[in-house]
């Protein structure tokens, strides 16, 4: 069926007309990419900068240390894949298919943003910003938690977690090979770079 | 949305409307076993203030507990919510013509919404024939709890049309169409949607939900209203509805009057069927391309439903010549054929109260 736009326009004119409350866009009018996590973010940016802040700052267990929340987040010590009915399992470094989950679960929350708000960045179209951030920063504060800047940075520009993500969101895949130091990161926890 | 159109269809029907001066006052009870309960109550005045011209105001509250499966699945035990809404309207009725306006604010900590109705009514012919047109414009705004920079913004505009015709002494019907156009936010901001592993045994991640911008709604009605026998009357109508998503809904209601001494009794049958949107999936999987549409909304699946009720009112002349008590119970069962977080809903819609009619 071919909707009647122009009629449905002239009805929306006038109603602004009256009214003066004409809606703004909606910068979330659907998903930005068809793309998988991997094709459009950086995998070895996220484990070696990402992930620890999320891990530091998002991963406990009454918040996203919840296996039904949409930001995901396994730890050692916390929300776990496997068998934890040890002390040692819990505590063990996270696994390969562990760091591949937390790396999708962050992708998808920011799936609805477009590469502009990405790049940007403009915090309040991507929720992976917009939640930590501090009311007095432009963010959601959510539930009362302004994460962004960490003390004791008072600007977002010294704080380097934040930065972290900044960085990752608004930048596009990396050609491997990563750098040394992200190479030990890899190293450590028995994984290999993409 | 649907209650929009719901005030839509009032203003088309309220050529019918005798006006009396009235108060009601009732509380209505929604239960189901997804674990939403609403208690609603309710008060409404209506006074003919001048020749011709009535006023009505109206105000309801609705308090919600609610761990459905919308809000498990993200995450959350339990929420509440407390939603407010006051209307106020009026009509003026002019020899053969009418014409009504009404205003609903509603708000809730997450959401707040300004509507205008206004509607006009011409008899015609000997007042066999009734044509009705209504406008109504929706100003909504959007937020989110706990998220205090989560604004958006939904603006709905929709027109109305219907004909009444006197059939014969006993039989009245009535065609209507409306038309709506919504603009903004339709999505929920608290859902997301399940990306599955291709085996669907795991979620590889979840995807704010997103709905297209722009939706265009369309429905037919027609009825008619039998009177039979000394006392009763049976009512039945048809309701055809598209929308631009891809979703079309079938309804057949009928409703049957009986009325004895000071008991009038209401019994109610309706049976409603849709087809899913066009964006909707069971599933969306890893192995696949992401839409730019994703839904876990249950109501934008194909699903059927069906709903029994009887409603009873019992004028209490004894105690006042105008006062009359009224008790309903809708029972419902709802059937969803491909959402795969819920296969079936079952419920009541209960209400208790009183009027008075003087």
């Amino acid at each position: 069926m071919r909707p009647p736009v122009r009629a449905a326009a002239l009805a929306a004119g006038l109603a602004c007309l009256t009214l003066a409350g004409c809606p703004t866009p909606d910068p979330n009018g659907g998903l930005t990419t068809t793309q998988q996590p991997d094709q459009f973010l950086d995998y070895n940016q996220f484990v070696c900068t990402v992930e620890p802040v999320l891990i530091r700052r998002c991963s406990y267990l009454a918040c996203h240390g919840n296996p039904d929340h949409a930001l995901r987040v396994y730890s050692a010590g916390k929300l776990r894949l496997g068998d934890i009915s040890t002390r040692a399992a819990r505590d063990a470094a996270l696994t390969a298919d562990e760091v591949e989950r937390n790396f999708q679960s962050a992708s998808g929350v920011i799936y609805a943003s477009s590469a502009q708000a990405r790049q940007t960045p403009i915090p309040t179209q991507v929720p992976l910003l917009a939640k930590p951030l501090a009311a007095r920063a432009g963010g959601s504060e959510h539930h009362g938690i302004g994460v962004f800047p960490v003390f004791p940075a008072t600007s977002l520009d010294q704080d380097a977690e934040w930065q972290a993500l900044v960085n990752w969101v608004g930048g596009a895949k990396q050609p491997t090979p990563v750098d040394a130091d992200c190479m030990t990161v890899f190293t450590t926890m028995g994984l290999t770079p993409r | 949305m649907s209650a929009r159109l719901g005030a839509l269809a009032l203003v088309c029907w309220s050529g019918f409307a005798h006006a009396d001066d009235s108060f009601v006052a009732k509380t209505q009870v929604y239960v189901d076993n997804d674990h939403t309960t609403v208690v609603s109550p309710l008060a409404a005045i209506s006074r003919d203030a001048w020749k011709g011209g009535t006023l009505n105001a109206s105000y309801v509250a609705d308090v919600v507990s609610s761990a459905s499966i919308d809000v498990i699945s993200n995450a959350t035990k339990q929420m509440n919510d407390f939603r407010s809404e006051i209307t106020a309207g009026l009509s003026q009725k002019l020899r053969m013509t009418t014409l009504s306006g009404s205003y609903i604010y509603s708000t809730e900590n997450d959401y707040n919404s300004h509507n205008v109705d206004v509607g006009v009514s011409q008899d015609l012919f000997d007042r066999n024939s009734t044509l009705a047109l209504g406008y109504t414009v929706s100003v909504n705004g959007v937020g989110r709890t706990g998220d205090q920079s989560f604004h958006r913004s939904l603006l709905v505009n929709g027109v109305g049309a219907s004909w009444t015709q006197v059939l014969n002494k006993a039989t009245i019907a009535q065609a209507s169409f409306t038309f709506s156009y919504s603009n903004g936010y339709q999505a929920s901001p608290y859902r997301f949607v399940r990306i599955e592993t291709p085996d669907l045994s795991a979620i590889a991640f979840k995807v704010p939900e997103t709905d297209p911008q722009d939706r265009f709604r369309y429905a037919f009605v027609i009825g008619g209203n039998r009177h039979l026998f000394s006392d009763t009357s049976l009512q039945a109508d048809y309701r055809l509805y598209f929308d631009s998503w891809g979703i079309v809904s079938h309804t057949i209601q009928l409703r049957y009057f009986v009325t004895f001494k000071d008991v009038t009794l209401r019994l109610r049958e309706r049976f409603y069927y849709q087809s899913g949107a066009n964006f909707f999936k069971s599933h969306y999987t890893t192995d696949q391309p992401l839409p730019a549409y994703v839904t876990a909304d249950r109501e934008l699946s194909t699903f059927w439903s069906n709903v029994i009720g009887a409603k009873i009112s019992w004028r209490l002349p004894w105690v006042h010549r105008a006062l009359a008590v009224e008790a309903k119970a809708d029972l419902f069962y709802f059937y969803y054929t491909d959402f795969a977080l819920l296969s079936s809903r079952i419920g009541a819609d209960l209400e208790a109260g009183i009027s008075v009619l003087y």
